[in-house]
C-alpha cells in the first residue's frame, strides 16, 4: 500500500474517532436530560362519567327524534299531495333516514309510515319501504304496535261500522253457565 | 243485555284496543287496504308476503271482505290467491273440515253471527252466499266442502 494512502487512512481514522467521541458524548448528555418520572407532565385525556355521556347521548337521541316526528307530518303532507309514483328524491331522502335510522328509538315512526303509505294507496311508496329500504316487513305488517298504549284508528273510506268482538264482556253468570254447558257438551 | 243500535254504532270512534296476538292487530294493514277496496294494495300485502300470513289471519280477511258486502274482487282474491291456498293446502284434514264449519260456511249461513257478532249494517244476501258458495267449489277446497257440505252445491 503507498505511504500516502497510510496517511490518508489514518487522517480517517483520526475523523472517525472524533465523530465517535462526539456521539458518545452527544448520547450520554442526552440519556442525562431524559427523566423517565416526567410521564405526570403528560395531559391526560379528559374521562367522562359514564352518567354524563349517557345523558348527554340521550339528550341528543330525544333532540333527533323530535326532529324526525316533525319531519313524518312532513312526510304525511307531502304523501297527501303527490301522485302514486312520483317520489321525489327529496322525499326518498327524508325517507332514508327515518327508515334506517335505529330501530329501538323511532319504531313507532316507522309503524306508522308504512300504515301511512297503504291508507293513502301509495304503492309505489310501499314498495320502497318494504323492499329497497328493507323496512322490517315483519314488524310493520304482522307484528304488534308501538306501544301498549296505542290505538289503532281505522281510517276508511266510509265510517268503520263494526265493533270488535271482544268489546262484549261477559257478566259472571254467563260465562259460568256457558261453562256448565260446555262441560254437558263434553262429557 | 242491550244492544246497541246502528246510529248509535256508527256515531262510535273507530279505536281498537291494543291487544297482543289477535289477528286485528297483525292485519291493520290488510284492514286498511280492504276498508279502502283498494285490491292492488290489498293484493300486494296478501300475496307477496305470503310468508307472513296462516290461518287466523286468512279468516280475518275473508271477515273483513264479506263485511264489505259486493266487492267480488276481493272475495275471489280472498279465495283465489297463492296465500290463501297454501295456508288451506298447509292445514290437516281435521283442521281443514273446522276452517271450512267455523270460518267460512258458519259466517254465510248462520244469521245470529251476523247479528250479535259482527253487527254489520251490510247483511248478507242470497248474491253473496252464492258467490262463497261458488268459491267454494273450486279447487283446494271444492272436495272437502262437497263432501261435507253436499246441501249447499
Amino acid at each position: 500500500m503507498p505511504r500516502e494512502e497510510l496517511q490518508d487512512n489514518s487522517k480517517l481514522l483520526k475523523i472517525i474517532n472524533e465523530n465517535l467521541k462526539e456521539a458518545s458524548s452527544f448520547s450520554e448528555s442526552e440519556d442525562d436530560d431524559l427523566d423517565f418520572t416526567a410521564t405526570k407532565q403528560v395531559p391526560q385525556p379528559t374521562v367522562k362519567l359514564k352518567s354524563q355521556f349517557t345523558k348527554e347521548t340521550d339528550s341528543l337521541l330525544a333532540h333527533m327524534a323530535s326532529k324526525l316526528r316533525a319531519s313524518i307530518g312532513l312526510f304525511g303532507e307531502i304523501l297527501g299531495i303527490l301522485k302514486e309514483g312520483d317520489t321525489p328524491l327529496r322525499v326518498k331522502a327524508l325517507l332514508h333516514n327515518i327508515v334506517k335510522s335505529p330501530p329501538t328509538s323511532l319504531r313507532d315512526e316507522k309503524w306508522n309510515l308504512v300504515h301511512h303509505a297503504i291508507h293513502l294507496r301509495r304503492l309505489e311508496t310501499l314498495r320502497y319501504l318494504l323492499e329497497d329500504q328493507g323496512c322490517n316487513v315483519v314488524m310493520a305488517l304482522r307484528q304488534t304496535p308501538p306501544s301498549e298504549e296505542y290505538e289503532y284508528v281505522v281510517p276508511s273510506r266510509r265510517q268503520y261500522d263494526i265493533l270488535p268482538r271482544e268489546e262484549h264482556k261477559m257478566t259472571h253468570e254467563e260465562s259460568k253457565s256457558m261453562m256448565l254447558e260446555e262441560e254437558r257438551e263434553w262429557p | 243485555m242491550t244492544y246497541l243500535t246502528l246510529d248509535r254504532i256508527l256515531e262510535m270512534p273507530a279505536k281498537v284496543s291494543y291487544s297482543p296476538g289477535d289477528a286485528r292487530v297483525e292485519c291493520y294493514g290488510l284492514e286498511l287496504a280492504i276498508r279502502n277496496r283498494d285490491l292492488v294494495i290489498f293484493k300486494y300485502l296478501w300475496t307477496d308476503f305470503y310468508n307472513l300470513w296462516g290461518e287466523k289471519h286468512f279468516a280475518f280477511v275473508l271477515d273483513k271482505v264479506l263485511q264489505e258486502g259486493d266487492w267480488d274482487a276481493g272475495l275471489q282474491l280472498v279465495f283465489r290467491s297463492k296465500t290463501s291456498r297454501l295456508i288451506y293446502q298447509a292445514l290437516s284434514p281435521e283442521d281443514k273440515d273446522n276452517f271450512l264449519v267455523s270460518k267460512i260456511v258458519d259466517k254465510i249461513t248462520d244469521h245470529d253471527f251476523w247479528e250479535i257478532a259482527a253487527r254489520s249494517p251490510i247483511h248478507v244476501n242470497q248474491a253473496l252466499v252464492h258467490k262463497v258458495i261458488t268459491e267454494l267449489s273450486y279447487d283446494p277446497y271444492g272436495p272437502f266442502a262437497v263432501l261435507k257440505f253436499p246441501n249447499l252445491f
